[in-house]
């Protein structure tokens, strides 16, 4: 198991958008979360950008989680990234993972997503990131 | 280098750290005649194509047919997707697999507001019947082999009836199979399941029953442990939980006055096969045994057609890895070798690159030959059942039957399978066998070579691209969708749904030939869907988007 370094735990919101149903590597990321002492929120499939992001504000979380499979990571992003602009958020950090190809990561750095990883990524590369991004600081 | 050199000596005398099959069982260094002691020859083997059906269905099994080559394909648009399939049985495939996209597979028109973004991806749409047209165009329905692979839209069959009949093909000549396992749909995790179970049991039977005289050489169901497995479960249980669903179809057609005999032969079975090679084998062999017994002794069948374990196999899509993408077509070559030598009747080879994106047309191909090569140059389909009699086969296969049993025992205790879903107690296996095995591969303790073994990456790799679906396809498709609405007779479309949503809420009438006439008549996949859920008692659309127009 690996232990979170940041000062406090960081709240992360987990979620999957659109139809794709595919969610085994979300629900065991959001345990190892969680076991690495993190508070996770996974809010479930089938979700549209207006219930991620509105659990994203009410939740006031550090991190969003996006899990893809079936090749609607780019639209789905994109859609996310400009609601989340509109409410504000602009201090959530976003992580997108699944099955995504290479070519596509420079099109979702570019929606300024700064955590991208593709599948069979070690558990321990994406909390790094987490800790590494870390909102050390919680607003109160 | 002194370092080195200990690591060469090490490498030199290297051994496992573990003796463990996939799904955790300890396994001996030697099996020898007293771990088979108790097995007798005509009791739990008998002769390929006798009962009890350990040894394979057929007495020459592959002397008297190969397997079915059927990839699964489907992908952009109705017309795409028959490109492919075309470009498949070119390729040399032999039989169809149609894969549909998640909005269809969640019971709804690709013009759902919600749909955006995920129409043609992962399959092609159908939400209409010039969409099946399409798809199937010049494709002789009445000589190749169809799947259908939709396992929650029972639907999808009455679209391909209607397809076959409008082009004059006689409807007791189809051959090929809907997975139509709602049960399993459920479970299987991937897509949306918008048939509650109560409505979906009823449409499976529905489609059994209506398929199994006019269309005798239709499978109208085929169980699927494949999607199961690869949401995490082991071995035994993934066979222990498609059994248990074969009996919520059994028991209800029971209900309806269906003999066992006509009921039993209309049951297929989709399974996966891992990276253990032998204990998947086995576990292939101890299922044929069992549902043999299982049909015989514990639902009185007696046609022998009724006893056989039939089923499809598809190679695991989990076990491939996005790192060294090649490696994959070693570990589909075994897993599709493994399947062979269990005796399967049907192979879906997965692509070396599905991992990365949407598979190309190489990496397709590749797979087609990789079932090629092992049809025509590895000699392993000259004799039936090759690895009968093998000391540890047959004490694995012993092993299996008694832990797929033992599970099944469990999931009755538990009231049946649908009950097992609804407690949460199906959900509980599954995740934690799934963060099991991952944590296993993290730890090292489960070795991936290009993951926690052999790693390093290829600069080639890296740039490998998958298959681009065309978006200006896919917008047309959409289009197309809303000019044939336009176009409909509503005056004759109205009343034929209508008869749909009331036969429906009678709950006692099969709904297969409003169905059909709705469908003849323009209706979309989401209003057929709708109807029938709004009939049955649920919301027309499951999504609360959508509201029916009349």
């Amino acid at each position: 198991m690996i232990a979170r370094t940041t000062a406090v735990p960081q709240r992360i919101l987990l979620a999957k958008l659109g139809f794709d149903g595919h969610d085994r590597g979300v629900k065991i990321l959001a345990t190892l979360f969680r076991e690495a002492g993190h508070d996770v929120i996974y809010l479930g499939k089938y979700l549209t950008v207006e219930a991620v992001v509105n659990a994203a504000l009410e939740e006031d979380v550090d991190f969003v989680g996006l899990s893809f499979l079936g090749g609607a990571h780019v639209v789905h992003s994109a859609a996310f990234v400009e609601a989340m602009r509109q409410c504000g958020l602009d201090h959530v950090r976003l992580i997108v993972g699944g099955v995504i190809p290479r070519k596509d990561f420079s099109v979702l750095q570019e929606l300024g997503i700064e955590g991208i990883f593709d599948a069979n990524t070690p558990s321990a590369d994406i909390l790094r990131f987490i800790d590494e991004h870390a909102r050390e600081q919680t607003t109160t | 280098m002194a370092d080195d050199q200990r690591d060469v000596g090490h490498a030199y005398r290297e051994t496992l750290e573990r003796y463990e099959t996939w799904s955790g069982h300890e396994l001996k260094a030697v099996y020898g005649p007293d771990d088979i002691a108790d097995l007798d020859y005509d009791r739990d083997l008998g002769d390929p194509g006798e009962y009890p059906y350990t040894r394979g269905i057929y007495p020459n099994m592959y002397r008297g047919r190969l397997w079915s080559r059927r990839q699964l394909c489907g992908f952009g648009s109705p017309a795409a997707t028959n490109d492919r399939i075309h470009y498949l049985i070119d390729t040399g495939e032999n039989a169809v697999n149609v894969a549909f996209d998640i909005p269809t597979n969640s019971g709804v028109d690709s013009d759902h507001p919600l749909a955006i973004g995920d129409v043609g991806l992962q399959g092609v749409p159908v939400s209409t019947i010039q969409d099946m047209d399409e798809i199937l165009e010049g494709i002789p329905l009445d000589k190749v082999s169809v799947n259908l692979s939709t396992v929650g839209v029972t639907m999808i069959m009455a679209y391909y009836l209607v397809a076959a009949k409008r082009r004059g093909i006689d409807v007791s000549e189809l051959r090929g199979t809907i997975l139509n396992d709602t049960i399993g749909d459920t479970f299987c995790g991937y897509k949306r399941s918008f048939v509650p179970p109560d409505l979906g049991l009823k449409l499976s039977v529905d489609c059994i029953e209506y398929c199994f005289e006019r269309s005798p050489k239709w499978n109208p169901l085929s169980v699927d442990g494949y999607n199961i497995r690869e949401n995490g479960v082991n071995a035994a249980q993934e066979i222990a939980f498609t059994f248990a669903i074969a009996k919520e179809y059994l028991n209800e057609g029971i209900r309806r006055g269906i003999n066992i005999d006509d009921l039993a032969p209309r049951i297929t079975f989709t399974a996966s096969v891992e990276m253990d090679f032998f204990e998947e084998i086995a576990k292939l062999r101890a299922a044929r045994r069992l549902w043999a017994r299982l049909i015989h002794d514990e639902y009185g069948g007696r046609d022998p057609k009724s006893l056989k374990y039939k089923y499809h196999v598809h190679t695991a899509g989990s076990s491939l890895t996005r790192q060294q993408p090649l490696n994959n077509v070693a570990r589909v070559t075994i897993e599709a070798l493994a399947g062979i030598l269990s005796g399967a009747q049907s192979l879906h080879t997965c692509s070396y690159d599905e991992n990365i994106g949407l598979p190309t047309e190489e990496s397709v191909e590749l797979a087609v030959r990789t079932q090629e090569i092992l049809a025509y140059e590895s000699r392993v389909c000259n004799v039936a059942d090759p690895l009968a009699g093998s000391y540890f086969v047959e004490s694995e296969t012993d092993r299996m039957e008694a832990e797929i049993s033992s599970v099944l025992a469990e999931i009755d205790k538990q009231g049946g399978m649908i009950a097992a879903q609804a407690s949460g107690w199906a959900d509980n296996i599954i995740n934690s066998e799934a963060l099991k095995i991952h944590k296993q591969i993290e730890s090292g303790e489960r070795i991936v070579v290009g993951v926690n073994r052999g790693i390093g990456e290829r600069e080639e790799d890296l740039k490998m691209t998958a298959h681009e679906v065309s978006t200006s396809d896919i917008q047309r498709h959409i289009n197309r969708l809303k000019d044939f609405r336009s176009k409909r007779d509503m005056i004759q479309l109205e009343p034929a749904l209508l008869k749909l949503r009331s036969q429906a809420a009678a709950k006692d009438i099969n709904l297969f030939p409003a169905a059909m006439d709705a469908i003849e008549l323009g209706a979309t996949l989401g209003e057929i869907n709708g109807n029938i859920r709004l009939g049955f008692g649920y919301t027309y659309d499951d999504l609360g988007v959508v509201e029916p127009s009349f």
